[in-house]
Formats: C-alpha cells, sequence, structure tokens
C-alpha cells in the first residue's frame, strides 16, 4: 500500500517496473489522488462543509497524501501496541480512553477522507457522485 | 465590565490568566474539544493558528484535565511555556542546554503543586528523557508535555533543535505537544512534519458548525452587559455571529471587540448598527494597523516583509471595498510571490485562508482568503454598517473576488528581501517602545517609564534580562507593576 519515496518520479532512465502501483504511493499520488484533490476541492466551494472539510482544505493537493498517509502510518502504529515484544506499559496507561477514542477518529476520518476524494477521481469505477459522497462525508463527520 | 479585565492585559492572553479564573471565562466549542482530546490523547501533535487564535487556551485545558491539576486523571499532563528569551538566540548543544534546564524547572514547579516527586535538574536530553520516564514509572502514567510559543514565524535559529528535541522525548511513556504559528516552515532534517507528529489547525471560519454558538458563550461568560435586551436590529445569536466574523473567528480580536462597546458605548445606550459601526472603525484604526507596527521588529530576517504586508493589505482591502466583497481568491503566481507577506497579514488577522488551491474562473488555480470586516469596513463605500451589509457578509458560498495571474493589483508591490542576520529588532529598541499606545493599550506610564530609564534601564533588552528583584528595586515599582512589565514584554518579544 506505501511504497518507498522517490526523489524523482519521473527520471528517464526509469523502468516501468520500478514505478509502484502502492496505492498510497507517490507514482498513485501523482496520476490520481493529487487531480481527484484538486477536483474535491473545488466541489466543496459549492457547498458549506463542517471543520473536516476545513481542515482539508487548508491543504494544498500535493500535501494531502503525504499527511494522509502519515495520518494512517501514525494511527497503525498506535493502535498496534501491545502485538509487537516492546509493549512494556500497561495497557491502561498507554491506552487511556481519551487515546483509545483519537484513535478510532484518526481511523475513520482517514478512511473517510481517502474514500470522498476517491469518489472526485475521475479514473474510479463506479464512483458515488461528488454530492452524494460530500453528503456522506459530512454526516461522517 | 469586571475592572480587572480593563486595566489588565490577562483578559486578552490565556497564559496570564489566573488558574482560578481559567475555567469561567474560557469557552470552547465541540471542535475545541475535540482538539482538546488530541492533545490529552496519546501521540505528537503540533497546534498551528495565528495570534489570539486560542492556542495557549486549548493547551492549559488540556492541562488542567490531567494530573496533577485533575489528580484523579489517569495520564499525566504539564503545561511548558517556552517563552525564555536565551532559547531565541541559541542552537545545537547550547539550546539543548538551555531547553533542558528551563523545562526540568518547570516540570518541577508543576509538580510541586500536587505531588510527591523530586524532578531533578537536567542538562541534557539523556537525562531529562530518564527524569520523564521516572516519573511516569513512579506515578504509573503516561505523561504529555504541552509546550506552548514553540515555534515562531522569523525566528528559524532554534526550529531545527526544538524539532529534534520534540522528536527525542516523545516515547511509549512521553506525549509532546506543541503550539506553533503558521508560517514556521523549516522543522530540520531530522523531523518529518507528516511523519513525526499531526498537524491540528486551530482556525474558526463562520461555516463551522458552533460558530456563532461559540462567541455567543463567551460573551455571556466574560460580558454579562452585553444582553439580548440592549442588541437591537437583530438577536444576540445573530450579533456574537456577526462579531466573531468581524475578526474572523479570531478569539483576542473578539474579546478586544466585545471591551471596546463596552467602553465606547454607554451603559444606557442600546448596541446596534450604529455601536457595530462604531467598533469595527476603532479596531480597524486602534487594534488591527497598529498591530502591523507591533509585529515589525519581532520579525527578525522577515522585517522588510512587514511594509510589503502592509502595502498589500491596502490594495485587497481597497479592491474588496469597492466590489463589496468579504473573499478574495489570489492567484497562486502571487501566493507564492508574496508567501511571507501573505502570511504576516494571516497572523495579524486581516485575513485567513479558507482554502489553499481553488479553480478560478480567469483560469489557473489560487488560495482563498477571508478578511477581516474592520479594515473591509473602512473601505466600504459609506463605510457604516447595515442589515443588508451584515446578511452580504455573513452569507455563505458567495463567489469571491479574484486577482488572476495578470492582474495589474499587485505590480508595484515588489517581492520583499529577507535581511541578513536574524537579529530581532525589538531588543535593541528603547524601553520607551513599551509605553501605553494603539500597539501596547496595555504598556507603561511615562512616570515608571523614567524610574526605569534612572535605574540604568535603557533598552528592551535591558529589560527583558532583569530578574523580578532587581525590577522590583527600582523606585515606584512594586510587585505587581513588575508583573505589567513582564505582561508588556510578553507581548512585545513575543507572538
Amino acid at each position: 500500500v506505501i511504497a518507498e519515496s522517490k526523489v524523482e518520479l519521473w527520471a528517464q532512465d526509469r523502468k516501468p517496473e520500478q514505478m509502484s502501483r502502492a496505492l498510497l504511493g507517490d507514482y498513485v499520488d501523482a496520476v490520481v489522488w493529487q487531480p481527484a484533490f484538486e477536483a474535491f476541492l473545488d466541489a466543496c466551494a459549492k457547498g458549506v462543509l463542517g471543520p473536516r472539510a476545513s481542515v482539508l482544505r487548508g491543504l494544498e493537493p500535493k500535501q494531502f497524501l503525504p499527511r494522509t498517509r502519515g495520518l494512517a502510518m501514525k494511527t497503525f502504529s498506535m493502535a498496534s501496541k501491545g502485538v509487537h515484544h516492546e509493549f512494556v506499559l500497561p495497557h491502561t496507561s498507554y491506552y487511556d480512553d481519551a487515546t483509545v477514542r483519537v484513535l478510532v477518529e484518526d481511523a475513520v476520518h482517514t478512511c473517510a477522507d481517502l474514500g470522498v476524494v476517491a469518489s472526485c477521481c475521475e479514473h474510479m469505477p463506479f464512483p458515488l457522485s461528488r454530492e452524494e459522497a460530500l453528503t456522506i462525508y459530512e454526516d461522517i463527520q | 465590565m469586571n475592572k480587572d479585565d480593563v486595566d489588565s492585559s490577562l483578559v486578552l492572553a490565556a497564559e496570564e490568566c489566573e488558574p482560578s479564573r481559567f475555567a469561567d471565562i474560557h469557552k470552547f466549542s465541540e471542535h475545541d474539544e475535540r482538539i482538546i482530546r488530541k492533545l490529552v490523547a496519546h501521540g505528537p501533535v503540533l497546534l498551528q493558528g495565528g495570534r489570539g487564535t486560542g492556542k495557549s487556551a486549548l493547551l492549559i485545558a488540556a492541562s488542567q484535565r490531567l494530573a496533577p491539576q485533575a489528580p484523579g486523571a489517569d495520564v499525566a499532563g504539564i503545561y511548558v511555556s517556552l517563552r525564555y528569551v536565551p532559547l531565541l538566540k541559541a542552537d545545537g548543544a547550547e539550546y539543548e542546554r538551555l531547553f533542558c534546564g528551563w523545562v526540568s524547572a518547570r516540570i518541577r514547579d508543576a509538580l510541586a503543586k500536587g505531588v510527591q516527586f523530586d524532578f531533578l535538574p537536567c542538562t541534557d536530553v539523556t537525562e531529562i528523557r530518564a527524569e520523564l520516564s521516572r516519573l511516569s514509572s513512579t506515578l504509573g502514567k503516561r505523561v504529555v508535555l504541552l509546550f506552548d510559543d514553540a515555534a515562531h514565524i522569523g525566528r528559524e535559529t532554534s526550529l531545527a533543535s526544538f524539532f529534534d528535541l520534540f522528536r527525542t522525548l516523545s516515547s511509549d511513556a512521553v506525549s509532546c505537544k506543541a503550539a506553533i504559528y503558521p508560517g514556521v516552515t523549516e522543522f530540520g532534517t531530522r523531523f518529518d512534519v507528516y511523519n513525526d507528529a499531526t498537524v491540528v489547525d486551530v482556525a474558526r471560519s463562520p461555516e463551522q458548525p458552533g460558530f456563532g454558538a461559540l462567541f455567543r458563550s463567551i460573551m455571556t461568560a466574560r460580558f454579562p452587559e452585553i444582553t439580548a435586551e440592549r442588541i437591537v436590529g437583530m438577536e444576540l445569536d445573530r450579533f456574537a455571529q456577526f462579531l466573531g466574523a468581524t475578526v474572523l473567528g479570531n478569539v483576542r480580536g473578539f474579546i478586544y471587540a466585545c471591551n471596546d462597546l463596552l467602553t465606547n458605548v454607554e451603559p444606557t445606550q442600546s448596541l446596534g448598527h450604529n455601536a457595530l459601526t462604531g467598533c469595527l472603525q476603532r479596531l480597524a484604526a486602534d487594534y488591527y494597523w497598529p498591530l502591523l507596527d507591533e509585529v515589525r521588529p519581532k520579525l527578525g530576517k522577515y522585517t522588510p516583509a512587514a511594509a510589503t504586508a502592509h502595502d498589500l493589505a491596502e490594495v485587497i482591502f481597497k479592491q474588496l471595498g469597492a466590489a463589496n466583497h468579504s473573499t478574495v481568491l489570489i492567484h497562486r503566481t502571487h501566493v507564492t510571490r508574496l508567501g511571507k507577506p501573505l502570511e504576516i497579514l494571516e497572523y495579524a488577522g486581516f485575513l485567513a485562508r479558507r482554502q489553499a488551491s481553488r479553480a478560478m474562473k480567469s483560469g489557473g488555480r489560487g488560495a482563498l482568503y477571508a478578511v477581516n470586516l474592520c479594515n473591509l469596513l473602512e473601505r466600504v463605500p459609506g463605510s457604516r454598517i447595515t442589515a443588508s451589509l451584515i446578511d452580504t457578509w455573513l452569507a455563505s458560498g458567495l463567489e469571491p473576488f479574484e486577482i488572476h495571474e495578470r492582474s495589474e493589483h499587485f505590480k508595484d508591490i515588489a517581492t520583499p528581501v529577507p535581511s541578513v542576520g536574524d537579529d530581532l529588532a525589538i531588543f535593541d529598541l528603547p524601553i520607551d517602545t513599551l509605553h501605553t499606545s494603539k500597539a501596547y493599550p496595555y504598556g507603561l506610564s511615562t512616570l515608571r517609564i523614567d524610574r526605569l530609564r534612572a535605574a540604568g534601564y535603557k533598552k528592551v533588552r535591558d529589560l527583558a534580562d532583569a530578574t523580578d528583584q532587581q525590577l522590583d528595586d527600582v523606585e515606584s515599582i512594586g510587585e505587581k507593576y513588575v508583573q505589567r512589565i513582564r505582561a508588556v514584554l510578553g507581548q512585545a518579544i513575543w507572538m
């Protein structure tokens, strides 16, 4: 899902097999996510959305995926303590109420962010209409 | 109105507020509560927002919900203000030594109020990590460190060192949170802003649910004299919503506006369109424009950008006033060229960026900004608040005014060139700079400035370097006035 970042995406000597198809990788970002996010921002301009959309509206198209990827990785890392050997703190001090609630919120919002932006992608098969996607997104907030 | 609120800067700065009064006069929306939860929860967070948006209030509110202030909480939290002048000029090992010494002293102070734990003074990151780990084990709680005033526009020297420490201190047992200003873009080579922290924006917009309710609750809590009975021409909710929108959702600006209304309108007079007109005009003249002057000597190498920001504001408000628009879409070539002046205008509350990228009718993409309605009113024909003007300004979804790529509006505005070095000019200004004025409404009196000068304090730096006892020793200056000097210095030196 997440590929190694490349400094120069379109270097002339790069072979097609070296161009990752990872969903949250840099190539898919350039080809899919950035144009989709621009379409999402323009769709937002036509309506009034809540605080979550305000957060996304503050981002440049180039910032959307790195930010979402970082949030997804952090959420995964923090929510998987106890699976790994480094788990040395008692559950109650690491997974306190506020942390668990924020982790669940972040997981839901990350999926919602990706979902609503994906719905604005022109290459996505069977997408929701933008209006419907935005309405559902607003309900999730 | 509470007399204390008028006479001191406490009303404007959450970090100076008496802890016992904090909960009574600080109100939070549902969105704010989500941010506070993020501050309490595990994981590194950077809280980003302009001056007076409420970053400090959120950090303090989080600390008050954690041990030792909330003894029953299952997490410990300590608010640490980084308003420590030596940190501004240091970097590398020197910054680490100063930072660890300052932070360990603040933690020690905080724990002294409710926890039996001897937090030892630290001089490097290894020591402070060990002490924090020992604290966490002893308490059986995770520890949250809430750093206020951590990173400022124009003060890049120490940023890489700070973010290095922020990253190093974060662990399973320690969660770091920090308040930073928009425009902070240098995080050092070891800190990846997207992977090493979650950035949370504190900006408030009238489009957000709960915007009007938040400002009404602030008004009710702090200004009970503003009642529904005194307001004419609209409901109390709409009055609070409009006043909140005039200052772009900036809490400090809102409090200043309410104070202004109560100071300049007789208690027997109603609060209607005329009162709002006077209030907005005074805010433009006495609050916003002086703020640009106040900010200028604090910007380090970006000082030249302050003059450009002033010119830019003149052009934007002139165009928007004539067209009666409250939002402007600026083509990204201008945004890139004039990025720093635009950030300064955002910091000073002239503008608020509502959307980073939006398609323009005239082609290309631009950034969407809302403007404060006080400076806008100066440029609206007639300069008077009317019911229809309020309707127009509070309406959502209106098309913005566009400044396209080839627009002539910015042709006379040169790109500012950063100056050499990043010395903060404020330190070398004479102490007369801190005299009561529009820029420093809670500044020092002529008598006290004369006394300080006679005692050898010539420059702002001299006052900043003095201890409380040294200031207390000056004739006519007592313990209470020392606090006032500290508050004015805080406003002068910090953002």
